[in-house]
């Protein structure tokens, strides 16, 4: 019909992340963006990387990593976020559960932390930080931190996305 | 802004959407050497895209197999319930179910000239009274003129049978007189040398190209002047990328201009692509999602106009069934439709058509016997100038909410739901089921096509682009579609969005290149 153009391949974004170390994933994460704004609604989660993993030499890392995402995937649905507070969902499709709440804090256009020392959950879970950094436009990659008496500890990065 | 991935890729202009006006703007883009992309959520469909050498290509739906992609998927917003059911990423229509209101629109390379009824109808010209005074009847002809050339409507040559019975319907009811219009088909000579209708010089029988009834569905005898094959082949002609099946998830700037994540249906991938240029087309729904997205769900456009989502509107869309008319209909032959009926307010201005559409039973697969008695049976469609300009917004699950029903104008409704009442009435039939799907009393609405909502206006407080189509206050972003109607038409729309396509297209290709992008 036409001249047609072959499409050039269409890398994925999300690709670098896929079975990505943890040095890798914040080299990765501290060079990209803040979100001008938090968002709004409900945004659905995908475990990248776990702590428990990184030991594990790169090939058997990015397989149990990929097991124990399918596995997480079922049970947490992602986040939902509104009015600078935010909490996990879990489980059921329709109507899921709401536990791990959070708070969400952000200064102009400084980094976008989820800050779960809130009083409604469980003295573990206060320990938590997160931060999201913006991968493309609504969709983005978190850290979960646990806070310990040495510093701020990574253990689980994951993608948010509308 | 968010991250340089090395798999960007950079264009003048990113052209969201092939429908009638994301196809029309790609073209004439590229047609003035800009390096453009266009993308389109659907496949290529039909006979033209199995030979397009690029892309995902799909037959259209035919046969029992073959019609369960005729619906791609399912939209719910109403009370509580929130979802999005895809069914086949690849499928010809999908349905938004909102509280009071169903809408279907078309998926695929070409958008809704696909499945639309080929009219070509231009407003009168109180209908540019709404609009900002750079923008008149006057103003707009060489526009509906290059429309014109690149579609060539015409009226069917020889009026098929069904519209014969439409016009005797009329003349039954007093209803008045019926309009023939044009339409964007390749009609074949009906009478040539050789002698009947379809006998081609060589007085061996062809078949009638532009006769099919199944054109509502896709055209697989592509008599039907799609935009793939008009508007879609210019802009390939002149360069620019299609990717067909890449649906846009979300919106957002850049350091020169805007971002747009992009969902390979057919690979799984997601990528990001770049330009200082983008144009929304995804139809009226598909922008408004992405703008209501980007201000109150992503936050990656916060500063966009309160007015995005204000204005929306059914087009006063209105179905009726005539079961079983007493006469010869012949239902199935002839372009979807072919005459309509005009009635006018007391002041003369266009106020409701209603037109016989005939129904696509050669491609369903029906038991013959049906297909013979179905061949009696049409459909009535009506379309009106109805006061509806409903707020749509997006939930907290990214799903749109219209709030839009009968009531907002039931004057309008009653009146169209009586005229086609009697204009059924006037085949003298078993049955007139006014008001489909409904019952006749139903609040509820169906509409083929949704408008409005980033209504075209002098200002931001009464819409959400100017008369060139760029969104305001952000300067690079346009939107050319059916969100652009300030009002109803109340008439098949596509031709106007076209021209109005054809008139952003010069200022999308001479806007600099946006140096602030609102935070």
């Amino acid at each position: 019909m036409t001249t047609a153009i072959a499409h050039p391949p269409a890398e994925d974004v999300r690709a670098p992340l896929a079975g990505a170390s943890f040095d890798h994933l914040a080299t990765m994460f501290d060079d990209l963006p803040h979100p001008s704004q938090p968002p709004h609604g409900v945004l659905r989660g995908q475990a990248v990387a776990l702590a428990g993993a990184q030991r594990l030499p790169g090939w058997a890392r990015q397989a149990v990593t990929s097991v124990l995402a399918r596995l997480i995937a079922p049970c947490w649905r992602g986040k939902r976020i509104a009015h600078g507070s935010g909490s996990n969902l879990w489980l059921p499709i329709g109507s899921p559960l709401a536990f791990g709440h959070f708070a969400v804090r952000q200064d102009h256009d400084g980094p976008l932390l989820l800050d779960y020392d809130v009083s409604d959950n469980p003295a573990p879970l206060r320990r938590i930080v997160g931060e999201l950094r913006t991968l493309a436009p609504g969709l983005y990659l978190g850290r979960m931190d646990l806070v310990t008496g040495n510093g701020r500890r990574p253990v689980l990065y994951f993608t948010l996305e509308h | 802004m968010a991250a340089t991935n090395s798999d960007a890729q950079r264009w003048d202009a990113v052209v969201v959407g092939t429908g009638f006006g994301g196809a029309v703007v790609g073209a004439r883009l590229a047609e003035r050497g800009l390096r453009v992309l266009m993308l389109e959520r659907g496949p290529w469909w039909g006979p033209l895209g199995a030979e397009h050498p690029v892309g995902p290509h799909r037959p259209f739906p035919r046969g029992a197999l073959g019609l369960r992609k005729l619906l791609r998927g399912v939209h719910l917003s109403r009370g509580s319930r929130s979802l999005e059911l895809t069914l086949h990423r690849d499928g010809l229509y999908e349905l938004h179910v909102f509280e009071r209101l169903i809408c279907a629109v078309a998926s695929g390379v070409g958008g809704g000239s696909l499945v639309y009824t080929n009219m070509q109808v231009q407003p009168e010209d109180d209908f540019f009274d709404a609009f900002p005074q750079e923008i008149t009847a006057q103003e707009m002809q060489p526009h509906y003129q290059a429309v014109r050339e690149m579609l060539r409507p015409m009226p069917v040559p020889e009026p098929p049978v069904k519209a014969q019975a439409f016009a005797r319907a009329l003349a039954r009811s007093g209803a008045g007189e019926a309009n023939y219009p044009e339409l964007a088909v390749a009609f074949a000579e009906p009478r040539s040398t050789g002698g009947g209708p379809g006998h081609a010089p060589s007085g061996r029988r062809e078949p009638r190209p532009g006769y099919a009834g199944t054109c509502i569905i896709g055209c697989e005898d592509r008599s039907k002047l799609t935009l793939d094959s008009t508007y879609v082949a210019l802009a390939e002609r002149n360069g620019a990328q299609i990717r067909a099946l890449s649906v846009v998830k979300a919106i957002g700037r850049s350091a020169d201009g805007y971002e747009v994540r992009v969902e390979d249906l057919a690979g799984g991938a997601t990528f990001v692509v770049r330009a200082p240029r983008l144009v929304l087309s995804a139809g009226t729904l598909g922008t408004l999602r992405l703008l209501l997205a980007a201000r109150d769900r992503h936050r990656t456009l916060p500063k966009l106009p309160a007015a995005v989502g204000r204005g929306f509107t059914p087009n006063g869309d209105m179905a009726a069934f005539v079961h079983r008319a007493s006469g010869d209909v012949q239902s199935d032959v002839g372009p979807s439709i072919s005459a309509y009926v005009q009635a006018r307010n007391r002041e003369g201005r266009h106020r409701h058509l209603v037109a016989e559409v005939g129904l696509p039973l050669a491609a369903l697969p029906l038991p013959h016997a049906l297909r013979r008695r179905l061949s009696h049976s049409l459909v009535l469609f009506g379309m009106g100038r109805d006061g509806i300009a409903d707020e749509a917004r997006i939930d907290g699950r990214g799903q749109l909410r219209i709030a839009a029903d009968r009531l907002d104008d039931p004057e309008l409704f009653d009146e169209l739901q009586q005229a086609m009442q009697r204009i059924g009435e006037g085949y003298a039939p078993r049955r007139v089921l006014t008001h489909l799907p409904y019952t006749r009393s139903s609040p509820s609405l169906i509409s083929v096509h949704p408008l409005g909502g980033a209504a075209i206006a002098s200002d931001p407080a009464h819409g959400a682009v100017d008369h060139t189509g760029e969104v305001f206050g952000h300067p690079g972003l346009f939107v050319a579609d059916g969100s652009l109607y300030p009002t109803p038409p109340g008439l098949p729309p596509s031709m106007t969005i076209a021209a109005l396509a054809e008139r952003i297209a010069t200022f999308v290709a001479t806007s600099s290149r946006p140096t602030a992008v609102p935070r």
